[in-house]
This record gives C-alpha cells, sequence and structure tokens, in this order.
C-alpha cells in the first residue's frame, strides 16, 4: 500500500512537470505581447523593448521556462502583471471561494442524487425510474450559464431570496452552487442506481434475505455501503475538476473564483499567473484523485489487498 | 472511516471560512443612519494605476476620488472652482497664470502638498501621449515659493485651465518608492490601497480622515465590476449596488417601474463613432476619400440607434457632440443613402463582384451586437465587413501596432477644444483616426490659442465642417445616459460626460 | 475478422430462423429500445438539417438580413421561435444554427478519437514503457481542466469554429485512450489475437484489424456521449466570447446573444436553450442504448 502510494506521488510530481512545460508552451504560441499587455496601447517601441529586456522575454523558451521553474522550486510563483499581485496569495484567495462552491455543489447533488439513484434502483424498469433518469439527464443536458441566469431571475430578482453575484457572504454560493451541482447530479444519479441495481442482485445479498433481513435494512446496511464505490469515484473526479474553477457558472455569478482569474489571464497572456495556478490546480486535481484512490482501499478490503501484492 | 471522512470535511471547510472570511461585510451601528459603504457597479472598472497612461472613462471615476487637481469644474453650472489652487490669475501679455495653492494638504503617505508635486506631475505628464494634448501648451513653470506656482505659456490656450481638472496632482516619493501603487497615493478624499484592490473584480477606497475640503459620509466606497449587465440591474433592484452605471437600454423599464430604485435619464456629450485608419500603416482604400464619403452614406444611424439602445440616442450631428460649445447645427452631415454609397465604391472600384473587405474592431462591453447590425448594413453597398478583435485585450494590441482598419469607440466631450485636439491631432493619444494632416494641425492650434468666443465659436464651426467634408470618422450617435440609482442615495453628482462625481455620495438606511 | 465470422457461422447453424450479422444483432436490440430510437431519429433530424441547411434558407436574406420592424415578435404562427432584436426569425436562425453547431460537437469528438484511438490502442496493447510514458502524456492532458484548456487553445489557434473544434478535441482526447486501452487490454491476450500473430499478422495489423474492431462498442458509446458534451462546451466558450462569431447563428451565440433580454424576451433564450438540451438528451439516449445493445452482458 505504501509502495503504491510513493509510486503515486512520484508519479504526480512527473505529471505536474509535464503540465508547467505543456502550459509554458501554449501560452508561448498564443499571440499577445505580455510587455504591450503591461505597459498599455500608448506604448512606445523603445518602452517595449526595456520590459521585454527587463522581463527577459528575449530569451530562448527552454531559458525562459527553466527560470521559471527555478523560481517556483524555491517558492516563488513570479508576479502577475494582470491581477497586480504576487500569483501564490492571489490563487489561495480565490482557492477559497473555489473550495466553498466545490463543496457546496457536491453538498447539493449528492443530498439530490443519492437519494434519487437509490428511489430509481428499487423501482427499476417502472414509470418512477424512467422519470428519475429523464430528471438527471436534462441538469446535464442544460447550459450552465442559461441554469444560473434563470436561478437568478427566480431566487434573486422574484423571490428576493439571494443576492444575485459577488461572494460577500456564505450565502452567496448557494446559487452558483445549485447551478454547478444540476449539472454533476446526473452522472451521481445514474451511478447510484446501476451500482445499487448490481449490488441488489448479488448473491450475499439474496443470502441476507433468505436469512429474513427486510428489505429496509438489506438496502440500508448492506447494498449502500457496497455502491459507495462507484459513487466515489464520480464524486471524486467532480470534486478535483471543480478545483479549476466553474468558468461559465463564475462568469454569470461574477463569484471570484479559479476560473474567471485564468480565464482573465490567459487572456492578457499573463504566462506567469496561468502557468502557476495551473500547476497548483492540477496538483490539486491529482491529490484529490489520489486522496479518492486511497479512500477505496479502505471502503473496500478488496483493493487494498490487490496493492499490497 | 466516517469520521476520517467527516474530520476532511471539517479542515476543508475551516480552511475555506478562513480564505473568505475577511470579506464580511463591515457593520457599524454608531453615528447616523448613512451606511459605511456605497457600492457602485459598471461593466468596466479601474484597470490601469497610472493616472498620465489612459484618459479612461471609468479609471477617472476612481481617479477622482483618490485624487484632486488644481481647478475643479462644475459640469452642472460649467463653473470653474477651485480645488487644490485656491485663487489665480493670468496675465496675457505674458501668457502666464499665477496659482496660489493651498497650504493644508497631505498626500495619503504623509508628504506635505507643495507647488513641487504640481511641477513634477506636469512634467511627468508630458511624457504620456495621453496627457501632452493638454500639457503641450506648458512653456515653464516656476515656483516662487511652496504656495506660489507660475506657469508660462507658449501660447495662448483658450480651455488651458479647464483641461486641467482632470490632472490629477502626484507625489514624486510615492512614485519613487512604489512605480506601480505610487500614481494612486493623491489628496483626495479616498485612499486607494493595492489590499483592497482586485483586479477585474473590485476595488474599495476608504475615507481619507485627513481630507482638506469637507469630509464625505461614506466612509468606504466601492466600484465594482459586474460584466452581466442584467446580473448588475439585479442587483441595484436587491439592493446591493446603489450606483448602476451603464444599465442597458433595454432594462430601462424594468428600472423605472421598480420601486426602491430610480432610473436617471439624462443627454450626454458622448458621441459614439467609428474612425477609419488614415495612418501610414492604415488600408489604402481608407486614402480614397469616395469610399471614406461612401462608408458615411452607407451607414443608417436610426436604425442602429433603434437596435443599440431601444431610442435612447439621438442622430450625430457631424464629428462634434452637438451639446459642445461652438458646435454648428448646420453643420454637413451624411443622410443614409445606400444608392449614393453603392456609386461612389463603384467608381473607387468596389462593386458585388469585388467587395471591400473592411477589418473591424472595438474594446467590447457596451457595442457588443453592434457589429452584427453595421455588417448586415455594409453588406448592402458591397462592403465585407470582417470582426477581427471584440476584446480589449486584443484590441489593444491592434491599436499599438496601429495596423487597424476601422475602430470602434467613443469619446465624452468635455470641452471643445481639448477634445477637437485629443481626437484630431497628429500626436495626440486619442486620435484613433491616427489622421496626420499638417491643415487639420495647424486649424487646431489656432482655435486653440483664439481667446476670444465668439471668433473660437466660428472656427470649431468651420473645422466641424472640414471633418464632415474629410469623412473620415462616421459619427453614429449620442447616447442618453441612463443610471440607475438606489432611492436611498444623496449626494450624488451625475455629469452629461460621465464624469460623475461619487465624493459625497452616500447611502441611507 | 475471420473469428466473428466463424462466431456467426455458428449461430446461424443453430438458429436458421435468425440470420443476422454481428451489426444486424445490434440494431435489432437497439430497434428495441424505445429511448434509443426516439434519440436516434433526433440525432438524424439534426443531421439532415445540418447537410440542408443552405437548401432550406437563403443566408443572406432569411438568416442574417435585419428587419427593424419585425423586432421583439413573441412566438405566433410565422415565427414559431418569435424574432431577435434585430428582427430576425429566430426559428430560421435555430435551425440554421444546427449546421454550426453539430458539425463542432462532432468534429471535435473525432478529433479526440483519431488522436485518442490510437495511442490507447497502442498503449493497451504493448503495455510496458509505451504505455506508462503514453498515459502519463494523457495524464498531463487530463490534469489541466478541460474548459481552461480549450480556451487556451483557442488563444493559440483563433476563435472560429476551427479553432473551437480542435481545442474542444484535444481535451477529449485522455478519455478516449483511456478508454481505449482499458478495453484493449481485456481483448488483447485473446486466442484471436494469438491467433492473428501466429499466421505472421504484424504489430499494426493485430491492432487495427483484430484488436480495435473488437473493442469498438465502448469507444461508439463514449463518442455519441461525448458529442453532446462537446456541443455544451461550444456554447460555453460562445458564451465567453471564444466561440463561433455572430452574425452566423450557433446555439451557444444565440443563446448567449439572448441573455440580455432574458427578462423580457425569455424566449430568445428558451428555445435555443431548449434545442441544446434535447439534442444533448438525444445523444444521451442514444449512447445508452447503443451500450445496452453492443453489450447485452450489460443490459440487466
Amino acid at each position: 500500500m505504501h509502495r503504491y502510494i510513493l509510486k503515486r506521488i512520484a508519479m504526480l510530481l512527473l505529471v505536474m512537470l509535464g503540465v508547467s512545460l505543456l502550459i509554458f508552451f501554449i501560452m508561448d504560441l498564443a499571440p499577445g505581447d505580455q510587455a504591450l499587455m503591461i505597459l498599455g496601447e500608448a506604448a512606445t517601441e523603445e518602452e517595449l523593448n526595456a520590459l521585454r529586456e527587463e522581463l527577459g522575454l528575449f530569451d530562448p523558451f527552454f531559458v525562459r521556462y527553466g527560470r521559471y521553474m527555478w523560481g517556483f522550486l524555491q517558492g516563488d510563483l513570479g508576479y502577475s502583471h494582470k491581477y497586480l499581485s504576487d500569483v501564490l496569495p492571489l490563487y489561495l484567495e480565490r482557492l477559497g471561494a473555489t473550495v466553498v462552491l466545490a463543496l457546496a455543489s457536491a453538498l447539493f447533488a449528492h443530498i439530490l442524487s443519492i437519494p434519487m439513484g437509490i428511489y430509481a434502483a428499487l423501482h427499476q424498469g417502472k414509470v418512477s425510474d424512467n422519470i428519475v433518469s429523464a430528471l438527471a439527464i436534462v441538469g446535464l443536458a442544460a447550459p450552465n450559464f442559461w441554469v444560473g441566469l434563470l436561478l437568478i431571475i427566480l431566487f434573486s430578482l422574484k423571490l428576493g431570496m439571494f443576492h444575485s453575484g459577488g461572494f460577500v457572504t456564505l450565502s452567496d454560493v448557494v446559487l452558483p452552487a445549485i447551478t454547478v451541482g444540476t449539472a454533476n447530479m446526473a452522472l451521481l444519479t445514474r451511478t447510484t442506481r446501476s451500482g445499487m441495481i448490481d449490488v441488489l442482485r448479488s448473491d450475499y445479498l439474496m443470502l441476507a434475505r433468505a436469512k429474513g433481513v427486510s428489505e429496509k435494512m438489506v438496502v440500508r446496511k448492506h447494498a449502500l455501503k457496497n455502491a459507495l464505490i462507484p459513487i466515489i469515484t464520480v464524486s471524486g473526479i467532480q470534486f478535483s475538476a471543480m478545483m479549476g474553477g466553474a468558468v461559465t457558472t463564475e462568469a454569470v455569478f461574477s463569484f471570484p473564483g479559479i476560473g474567471t482569474l485564468l480565464v482573465g489571464a490567459i487572456k492578457s497572456k499573463d504566462t506567469v499567473c496561468v502557468t502557476g495556478c495551473l500547476i497548483l490546480t492540477s496538483l490539486l486535481v491529482s491529490v484529490t484523485l489520489l486522496a479518492v484512490d486511497i479512500l477505496y482501499a479502505y471502503v473496500d478490503p478488496r483493493i487494498k489487498a490487490q496493492y499490497s501484492k | 472511516m466516517k469520521r476520517v471522512i467527516s474530520l476532511i470535511l471539517a479542515l476543508i471547510m475551516a480552511l475555506s471560512l478562513v480564505a473568505c472570511g475577511e470579506k464580511a461585510p463591515v457593520d457599524n451601528e454608531g453615528e447616523s443612519k448613512i451606511k459605511d459603504r456605497l457600492v457602485i457597479a459598471n461593466g468596466n472598472m479601474l484597470s490601469i494605476l497610472d493616472t498620465h497612461n489612459n484618459n479612461d472613462l471609468w479609471c477617472g471615476h476612481v481617479y477622482s476620488l483618490v485624487h484632486s487637481a488644481l481647478v475643479d469644474i462644475d459640469f452642472q453650472t460649467n463653473e470653474m472652482k477651485p480645488e487644490l489652487a485656491t485663487e489665480w490669475s493670468y496675465d496675457a501679455p505674458t501668457m502666464t497664470y499665477t496659482f496660489k495653492l493651498r497650504d493644508d494638504v497631505t498626500f495619503h503617505n504623509g508628504e506635505k502638498f507643495t507647488a513641487d508635486d504640481v511641477i513634477y506631475t506636469f512634467n511627468r505628464g508630458m511624457g504620456f501621449s495621453f496627457k501632452q494634448t493638454k500639457l503641450k501648451y506648458i512653456e515653464s513653470m516656476e515656483k516662487v515659493d511652496d504656495t506660489t506656482l507660475k506657469i508660462t505659456l507658449n501660447s495662448p490656450a483658450a480651455e488651458f485651465l479647464e483641461s486641467l481638472n482632470d490632472m490629477w496632482i502626484l507625489n514624486q516619493k510615492a512614485i519613487e518608492a512604489d512605480a506601480e501603487a505610487g500614481p494612486m497615493v493623491g489628496t483626495g478624499a479616498y485612499v486607494f490601497s493595492m489590499d483592497n484592490f482586485k483586479p477585474d473584480e473590485s476595488v474599495v477606497v476608504t475615507r481619507n480622515e485627513n481630507y482638506w475640503g469637507e469630509l464625505p459620509k461614506s466612509k468606504e466606497i466601492e466600484y465594482k465590476k459586474i460584466t452581466e449587465a442584467s446580473a448588475r440591474v439585479i442587483g441595484l433592484q436587491t439592493g446591493e449596488i446603489d450606483v448602476c452605471l451603464e444599465v442597458p437600454a433595454i432594462e430601462a423599464s424594468n428600472i423605472a417601474d421598480y420601486e426602491g430604485v430610480e432610473l436617471v435619464q439624462q443627454p450626454s456629450s458622448k458621441l459614439l463613432y467609428m474612425a477609419m485608419n488614415m495612418g501610414e500603416k492604415g488600408p489604402d482604400f481608407f486614402k480614397d476619400e469616395r469610399v471614406r464619403k461612401a462608408l458615411n452614406y452607407a451607414t443608417n444611424r436610426d436604425d442602429i440607434i433603434i437596435a443599440m439602445t431601444e431610442g435612447y440616442a439621438s442622430p450625430s450631428q457631424g464629428c462634434i457632440a452637438p451639446s459642445m460649445f461652438g458646435h454648428d447645427p448646420d453643420v454637413a452631415t451624411y443622410e443614409y443613402d445606400l444608392e449614393k454609397a453603392k456609386s461612389l465604391l463603384k467608381e473607387a472600384g468596389y462593386d458585388e463582384n469585388n467587395k471591400l473587405r473592411i477589418e473591424f474592431i472595438y474594446k467590447g462591453g457596451v457595442m457588443a451586437g453592434f457589429y452584427e447590425i453595421l455588417q448586415a448594413q455594409w453588406a448592402l453597398a458591397n462592403v465585407d465587413l470582417v470582426l477581427v478583435s471584440d476584446d480589449s485585450t486584443k484590441t489593444v494590441e491592434i491599436t499599438n501596432s496601429k495596423a487597424y482598419h476601422i475602430y470602434q469607440t467613443q469619446w465624452n466631450w468635455s470641452t471643445t477644444c481639448n477634445g477637437l485636439d485629443s481626437l484630431w491631432n497628429s500626436t495626440a493619444g486619442n486620435n484613433r483616426t491616427l489622421t496626420n494632416n499638417a491643415e487639420l494641425d495647424a486649424m487646431l492650434a489656432d482655435v486653440c490659442s483664439e481667446m476670444d468666443e465668439a471668433k473660437r465659436a466660428e472656427k470649431i464651426g468651420a473645422i466641424g465642417d472640414w471633418l464632415s467634408d474629410y469623412a473620415a470618422m462616421v459619427p453614429l450617435y449620442i447616447d442618453t445616459l441612463l443610471t440607475g440609482v438606489g432611492s436611498n442615495v444623496e449626494g450624488l453628482t451625475l455629469n452629461f460626460n460621465q464624469n460623475h462625481v461619487f465624493t459625497y455620495a452616500y447611502v441611507t438606511e | 475478422m475471420e473469428n466473428t465470422n466463424v462466431k456467426t457461422n455458428t449461430v446461424s447453424a443453430q438458429k436458421k430462423y435468425k440470420k443476422r450479422t454481428p451489426m444486424g444483432e445490434v440494431w435489432h436490440r437497439l430497434r428495441k429500445n424505445k429511448g434509443a430510437m426516439v434519440g436516434g431519429a433526433f440525432v438524424l433530424l439534426l443531421v439532415f438539417l445540418a447537410l440542408f441547411r443552405d437548401v432550406i434558407y437563403d443566408y443572406d436574406t432569411q438568416i442574417v438580413m435585419q428587419d427593424l420592424s419585425k423586432r421583439f415578435i413573441h412566438p405566433c404562427l410565422e415565427h414559431p421561435f418569435g424574432t431577435d432584436n434585430l428582427g430576425r426569425d429566430l426559428f430560421a436562425r435555430v435551425v440554421y444554427g444546427t449546421g454550426s453547431s453539430l458539425p463542432v460537437g462532432v468534429v471535435a469528438v473525432m478529433v479526440a478519437l483519431v488522436l485518442g484511438l490510437p495511442l490507447g490502442a497502442i498503449a493497451g496493447f504493448f503495455g510496458g514503457k509505451i504505455d506508462d510514458v503514453i498515459m502519463r502524456i494523457m495524464d498531463i492532458f487530463a490534469a489541466v481542466p478541460g474548459i481552461l484548456m480549450a480556451i487556451a487553445m483557442v488563444a493559440v489557434l483563433g476563435t472560429g469554429t476551427i479553432g473551437l473544434m480542435i481545442s474542444i478535441g484535444v481535451t477529449a482526447v485522455p478519455a478516449f485512450a483511456r478508454i481505449t486501452r482499458a478495453s484493449v487490454l481485456s481483448v488483447r491476450n485473446q486466442e484471436f489475437v494469438e491467433a492473428a500473430r501466429a499466421i505472421g499478422c504484424t504489430n499494426l495489423d493485430i491492432i487495427f484489424k483484430h484488436v480495435i474492431p473488437n473493442c469498438l462498442s465502448p469507444i461508439v458509446v463514449q463518442v455519441s456521449l461525448r458529442i453532446g458534451n462537446s456541443i455544451i462546451t461550444a456554447s460555453s466558450m460562445s458564451y465567453l466570447g471564444l466561440g463561433v462569431t455572430p452574425p452566423m447563428p450557433e446555439w451557444g451565440n444565440l443563446l448567449s446573444a439572448g441573455r440580455t433580454y432574458i427578462k423580457d424576451y425569455s424566449y430568445l433564450t428558451m428555445f435555443p436553450g431548449l434545442v441544446i438540451m434535447l439534442t444533448v438528451i438525444a445523444f444521451n439516449l442514444l449512447g445508452d442504448g447503443l451500450r445496452d445493445a453492443m453489450d447485452p452482458k450489460l443490459k440487466k
């Protein structure tokens, strides 16, 4: 088990190195002049060249990349010219909002979709099963920003229950969380349903039933726990995906998450900010996925046994 | 197992709460019933900290909170008011202004304000193309003592005093200490701090308790960027926002009908126009006068007004905003005439088989959708309009390269001569047509130094005619300003040129 | 293909009254699935509209021509989806927009498929170092959140249909590589592969002629599900101003343009939104149906 985790961490570092190189390269290919973005449209060629010299933009790609990574490894993530701040504090501040949104949307999605999935599994093939599946798909199929705008109109303007945007109090996260959660619900519901169906048909539950355990207890005590594994996988993937922010939802709600931060930085060719934030994001994504894998091992002894081999 | 999960969740939750805890709103029940914070929302916000490096209106809103200038214009009455200068005199024969400065002013960094600061600021400003237009008249500056300053001009300048109203006084030590945020150290009623500045999100300025003038009632003013216009209006309606700038016309009736908010409608001097690139790197086809005139004829301004503003605008009359001093109501204009446009283009060599391809750029924001309308209109005249950039970042790049075809933008007229000089002088930073015409430059220099009002009006009229004939600009329309204001907001001054004064605005509970 | 033929032959020998090819078998099972049939029919309709949009409508006069006397007409018989702020018929624009949105979704997935399938197959077939290298590279691409990756790619490739297709496609490559790899792993040790090797087929031959055809079913399902997904991503990109440029209608930019008017003229966002939703649902139903039809073991 430990060897497995160590191997995974080594891989993770390798992947992050790859991410940094990839992003740095893409940002380098993208048209746009960093010096011009800093100095503004009235800048003259001499001023621009002086700044380019100062920023080291004339150096070859690998020299710039090497210099950046050297700083990164020493904990210096550089300075964002777009947001006029060091990248690390900027990232951490936005991360707070993003994590809150990720948690809240996960909460919303799980509260609805797990009961719905169980219900559908227990009523498999009936009309109610189809209705649940249909509902879940609708959530997946509706474009995020559209759902967001409709929610603002209903809950903010008509009912006056929530703020229309920003992130000042914790309640501001409710509408964005519903928006993101709606999209994530479909897969969760579906996973719960199929997981439950698999388990409900398994031999050991047949045995439990044969022994006279009530159907309620079968579902609660035995089935759900065993159906958890695929649900954890899906939750883990969805949660880790949220670490990169929810770009469109953030845009609709003026929510200060990582998504909008990165979009702004990409558009103004703030290579330092984009690379730094994406390395940290991919670190978080990978760590979350690793945590999920480790979590499995605890939930399911079979998997643990596999790793230990 | 469950405990482990819940522990992890609790930890993450706690961390995230710490991360966003500082955002809690400031509560203070003491004092009177005035809210601590006034919230202004706009589609754009402060983006550049150097006051000299732009003429951006939205940046100006924050600059005017943080800074003071020598003099101020009351745009409601068009009168000059003292600000850092208590009094001034002009000696015509020597072309010298003498300013008496306040003695009781300190900058936010604690430095005392003296004549040296003014000299430093003006000298620094001359290095920037945006401010050079206004400062080029200065021949020399002389500090008589800390509170007396003499400025000698190199030629008479009709609007010199007026143009100083947004020449905010900076502090040399602050800029030397911090090149980036230094230009935001001012003498104004509110203090700027990098900690409260979140680019692309919001900026909060806090009251300067040592302000030399009357202390404002709001402790803080927040200037927020909410890109989505409908969300901005909803924010106003729900009371999260006190002042909503740039209300989209389609929302006007929503605000007017809503309780607790008011719609302020006012005619403005904001001229929306398109600039054809007449510069060296511009396309050759604009050098042909027939093409320029054809495009003016091919533009159906009435339709554009309906589609873009729901009718909240008035058609342009020439290249100068009609409300401005010296504007001639009889100036030559181009009425929509498709046939004329087509035949002019045909003469120039363009027809349905050989369409004229023009690249279009603009900065995005309020004019989103305009490209679509114009493209359809010009297509009828065999012009193929292609969108190259509708994104402010990319547009900056293209404008810097000076190699664009046609650029859509706007100008808020404050004073006529300065406006003309800023838009048309060959050296001006806002000269988007990149016109470099000796005859025009001479006319501009002449009108700017004309001290006699009647003669000045006449000369302005002549330039207006010249510009109409030159046709490098397609003037579109004059916006009607729509601003949403909470009914509990007091002390707000909204000006026709969008140089709003927020300093003394406050919200009652 | 030899092996599969043998199988069918035995089947037909036993049950002479049911003579079906493997594809026929899939089709037979798919036909019984109502959801999949409805979804499939809708997809076919969209394909038809996308192919013949220029036959149905004239771009210059019916799609982009503005008529300000007809602004904001609510849905009625003449204009089933109403008209927009420039007096253009929304129904026509939505129908015409099929030809922009569907290709973006389809081509993006094709891009992902063309890159992801061989990579995954090679990784799965050869295993060892090759597998490690390919899958780590895939991990790198997968570690960057999809839409951010697409935005960065669009910055490089430029906005517009082509850039959009490639950008969205590239973000889906890791998913296809992983799925292909997994199913290749499950078949590479089966007898027919060994048989092919025994008769002297090259590795490439084995991969493309024997292995891939035998693990197509999860890939086909993934393609169907991903197309819907890509259409949503494309519309999000349009919302952020990085997608198909107006006046060319695309569902995403129609939805995005309508948002200004969402309070007073909600139909301008309602219809494009619904069409996107229906399309994604249709592809999902079809994908689910295909999964059930192609892999009867899964169907319970």
